[in-house]
């Protein structure tokens, strides 16, 4: 079943999200006025790195923020807004609609209980298959992303089973609902290196069969342009740029995902390393300009001022850089 | 501008030390009871205003009065002056037992993490074979063979007590041993007892909330001996004796002595216990 | 489906036991349930039977008296074995001891069992009472108190508290409040069977119980605390299961181990403290027995007691380690071995 974007309303629309923190009474940013849209069937990537708040993307969307977290904004799903879900509409939300998977799959899987009964618990307690139901799908579910021996498999514990196949283990499960929605929370990064190429290869391959709509966030650009349709890069709690995959890596807007594209070796020129200068900022820091200016290579006066809201450049990008439009042509990844 | 600071500093907690706020003041409190319950202890015989078998028959039975501050006893003896002279006993008693049995703890939990394989299992073994016997047991099988007293039951609880203790510090000690640093002191050809030293330093937080802990632990089993009458006799001053003893009185109506001996061993157990669980808290968590 | 590299997810590595190996995994059952357990028994029984022979003082002495003739007191040493090597008295010792023959009382004159038994059902009545209050309050406020964070801390600061008291303190306190002063309950013995027993036993069992319920909430807390900050619960909540099967599936079960370790120790101990508490209270139960042996020198009865108590440990470690494997059946498959 490949699903057809929809041209018309997103799956998913985030408007103006903001979360912030509120413990020992002081208000710390975490999130500033992030928007994304998926639409059905559609890859979308949240890349950055640590602390830019892209994983406190989806847990907002999930409503599992922190303790002591809040957030505003407006998420809706297919029209209707997440935060306003009651704990009923919520929980099946959450179990039908919607799949997760998180990024260290030990940590998340229950180790008392059998990976046969980590699958089909939520849609069976939800009443959405019968355990017979569940337990065949779980199987076919399981034989798709490679596993030999399912049944068997299925009666084992986690602990039993390596972290690449716990993973995809965790894979299924999100799968198990057919779901509209996929969360995913960097789900290769805890994951050995040789073993995140299988697993990715085959959560991309799982992803487009299934036609299911995806938030994929990483802190690696190429990954993420490798496998999604679509792609935001997020920096300091904002996103300073959004476009299609293959245009923001290779023909980026914003001098951030400039520098971070430069910033990696080259695979065909012998070249000095360069960083980008600075520490990475966290939303709480940030002034109220741009928050980039001080490390970016580009920067004016007017940056210190500006306010960063994403500004369309053409029909499918828009950047944070108000220096967008002259800089366009100097921002291209030089071995593109 | 490093703003990796704030972000972070909402996830990681600062060392205790530098941080003065409720938490800290808390365990100051509590080391400083501690402190001055030793003092106490220590000064007893100093600071009582009677003889501990000052005895006066005619002022037997009184409430607390200004002569004597919290009574006398059936014999007419001070209670405040028994129960500070006691104080000595009991806290001399607790502080041998668990000294002796963390000094034996500790060399076994050292020995077993730096040999590891077969001397860590064997004494593994051992050790679980000697926690099944409690040591309430082996100071009351202690007390048959060599009669009742003060000696007889300290070094039997001691010895009974050190399985538990290396249990515990055995695991913090192969955690300590596999760190990367003593690896590499190892490698560098440092004498063994030199690295053991490193090892013992590592541990030494553990190895103290321990040995608080265990002090109000083992003022309380002591306690419970000299109340079944297998510990120290009388005349003798001690805080278990003086709460059996003083049942009669309390039945009768003369809860003095009994009251005040169970009181001064509750406060001293409390406070050695939420100390060591403070410092086991705050001294274990940061590695 | 993607053509797969490097690990292919095949059948596991053969850790489970099936088929032909089921044999091994039986022994390996056996030794864990059976012969360790039994071994412990052994060794230690024989560490107390060696310590107790070095009581000073003569055993025939003690039975006889002074007036005994020289002929009477040899026959009495080669009948109680005195003359033998102390292992193979030790095995006499046991042979007989599962015969249910546990030796003579130096103080009574009669079969140590005859002495025990009577009193065996006093502290058994009063050890069970205790651990029903322990484990019911014990393990209800500590459950209570890791799931409604509003009790926490008012459940945290009397535990804090109580868990400092020892038996013999609370035993006296509750004597002087209880019986003394409000005559609700009796301040010694332990009645006749029925009703009135349990009405002697109520403030004996509290005393007994006051330590270890603070014991068993603080684990039961610390234990439940621990689980709900566990990423797995966080997925299980994420993916729609409603709370009580959250609570049910993923936080009890987990925290349930360190809780059952807690109650198996806490009733090993409870052996032990029946002994101050019976003299508190005037008990005519084993407790007070092994304390008045030890007065007498009543090796026999001694040592009978002391065996119990460990057989009893024992037995208590081993069902622990039982409630663990069906708590966590991954334990089975991790942890072959001990």
């Amino acid at each position: 079943m490949i699903g057809q974007p929809e041209a018309s309303s997103p799956l998913l629309s985030i408007r103006d999200l903001e979360v912030w923190s509120s413990t020992s009474g002081q208000r710390v940013p975490v999130l500033r006025g992030v928007d994304v849209d998926v639409r059905a069937g559609e890859a979308v990537g949240l890349v950055g790195e640590s602390g830019s708040g892209k994983s406190m993307t989806l847990r907002a969307i999930m409503r599992q923020l922190p303790a002591a977290f809040e957030a505003s904004g407006s998420m809706t799903f297919r029209g209707e807004e997440i935060s306003q879900m009651r704990s009923g509409r919520l929980a099946r939300f959450r179990s039908d609609e919607l799949g997760m998977i998180y990024q260290d799959p030990r940590a998340h899987i229950n180790p008392l209980w059998t990976v046969g009964d980590f699958l089909t618990e939520a849609v069976v307690v939800s009443g959405r298959l019968r355990k017979r139901e569940a337990l065949a799908r779980a199987k076919e579910l399981l034989e798709e992303v490679g596993f030999r021996d399912p049944a068997g498999q299925m009666r084992q514990y986690p602990g039993q089973l390596s972290g690449g196949l716990l993973q995809r283990v965790m894979i299924v499960a999100a799968l198990m609902p057919e779901p509209a929605l996929v969360l995913a929370d960097e789900p290769t990064t805890a994951l050995d290196v040789t073993v995140q190429a299988e697993v990715m290869s085959i959560f991309a391959d799982v992803i487009r069969t299934h036609g299911v709509g995806l938030v994929f966030v990483t802190h690696d650009l190429d990954l993420a342009a490798a496998t999604t349709d679509r792609m935001s890069v997020m920096y300091a709690g904002r996103i300073v740029e959004t476009g299609p995959s293959d245009v923001v890596s290779t023909h980026p807007t914003h001098p951030y995902t400039s520098a971070l594209l430069a910033s990696r070796p080259s695979l065909h020129r012998r070249r000095a390393l360069s960083g980008i200068p600075g520490q990475p900022a966290s939303a709480a820091s940030a002034g109220p300009g741009c928050s980039f200016a001080e490390r970016c290579g580009f920067v004016q006066d007017a940056c210190w001022s500006h306010g960063s809201a994403l500004e369309v450049v053409d029909a499918v990008s828009a950047s944070a850089c108000l220096r967008t439009p002259e800089l366009r042509t100097r921002l291209k990844r030089s071995d593109a | 501008m490093s703003s990796v600071g704030t972000t972070q500093a909402l996830r990681v907690p600062r060392f205790g030390r530098r941080r003065l706020g409720r938490r800290s003041f808390y365990t100051v409190f509590l080391l400083a009871l501690c402190a001055v319950l030793l003092l106490v202890a220590l000064l007893g015989p100093f600071l009582a205003p009677y003889a501990p078998d000052a005895a006066d028959i005619l002022a037997a039975n009184q409430g607390p009065s200004t002569a004597h501050l919290i009574g006398t006893d059936s014999l007419g003896r001070d209670v405040l002056s028994r129960l500070l002279w006691g104080a000595q006993l009991s806290y001399a008693a607790a502080a041998l037992i668990v000294v002796i049995s963390i000094i034996l703890g500790t060399s076994i939990a050292l020995t077993s993490a730096w040999f590891g394989g077969a001397v860590d299992a064997a004494s593994a073994g051992v050790l679980n074979v000697f926690i099944a016997i409690p040591g309430m047991l082996v100071a009351i099988i202690a007390v048959t063979i060599l009669g009742p007293g003060f000696w007889a039951p300290v070094v039997a609880m001691a010895l009974a007590s050190a399985p538990y203790a290396a249990r515990v510090l055995r695991s913090t000690a192969i955690q300590e041993r596999h760190k990367a640093y003593i690896e590499a002191l190892a490698l560098s050809g440092v004498s063994t007892a030199r690295i053991n030293g490193h090892i013992l330093r590592g541990i030494s937080p553990i190895v103290l909330a321990q040995t608080t802990f265990g002090f109000g632990v083992a003022l309380l089993e002591f306690g419970a001996l000299s109340f079944v009458g297998l510990g120290v006799q009388p005349p003798t001053a001690e805080w278990g004796a003086m709460v059996i003893a003083g049942r009669t009185e309390m039945l009768a109506g003369n809860p003095q002595q009994t009251t005040a001996a169970g009181v001064m061993i509750v406060i001293s157990v409390v406070a050695f216990s939420l100390l060591g669980e403070r410092l086991q808290r705050t001294l274990g968590g940061r590695r | 489906m993607t053509a797969l590299t490097a690990e292919a997810p095949v059948a596991p590595r053969p850790r489970t036991t099936k088929g032909s190996s089921a044999g091994r995994r039986w022994m390996r059952h056996a030794v864990r349930w059976i012969v360790i357990p039994l071994g412990t028994v052994l060794v230690t029984t024989f560490l107390v039977f060696a310590a107790l022979s070095l009581t000073p003082g003569d055993p025939v002495a003690q039975i006889l008296g002074g007036k005994a003739t020289d002929e009477q007191r040899a026959l009495l040493r080669q009948q109680l074995g005195l003359d033998q090597p102390l292992v193979l008295r030790y095995i006499n010792w046991v042979l007989a001891f599962v015969r249910g023959d546990m030796g003579m009382s130096y103080t009574y004159h009669t079969p140590v069992s005859s002495v025990i038994a009577p009193r065996l059902e006093i502290t058994i009545q009063l050890v069970t009472f205790s651990a029903l209050i322990i484990f019911i309050v014990g393990i209800g406020l500590g459950l209570l108190g890791g799931l409604a964070i509003r009790i926490r801390p008012a459940v945290a600061g009397v535990v804090a508290l109580l868990i400092s008291v020892p038996s013999y303190v609370a035993a006296t306190a509750l004597l002087g409040v209880f019986a003394v002063s409000l005559r609700w309950f009796p301040s010694f013995g332990a009645g006749q069977p029925g009703v009135d027993r349990l009405w002697h036993l109520t403030l004996p069992a509290i005393a007994l119980s006051v330590s270890w319920v603070a014991y068993m909430t603080q684990i039961s807390m610390a234990s439940i605390d621990d689980q709900r900050a566990k990423e797995h619960v966080r997925t299980a909540i994420g993916r729609g299961l409603p709370t009580r099967v959250v609570v049910r599936k993923h936080v009890l079960r987990n925290a349930g181990v360190p809780i059952v370790t807690a109650a198996g120790l806490t009733l090993a101990a409870l052996v032990a403290g029946s002994v101050v508490v019976e003299t508190a209270f005037t008990l005519d139960g084993v407790g007070s027995l092994l304390v008045r042996s030890v007065g007498t020198k009543d090796v026999p009865v001694v040592l009978a007691i002391s065996v119990l108590i460990v057989i009893v440990y024992v037995v208590a470690m081993a069902v622990v380690d039982l409630l663990h494997v069906a708590l966590d059946p991954s334990l089975r498959l991790r942890k072959g071995r001990v």
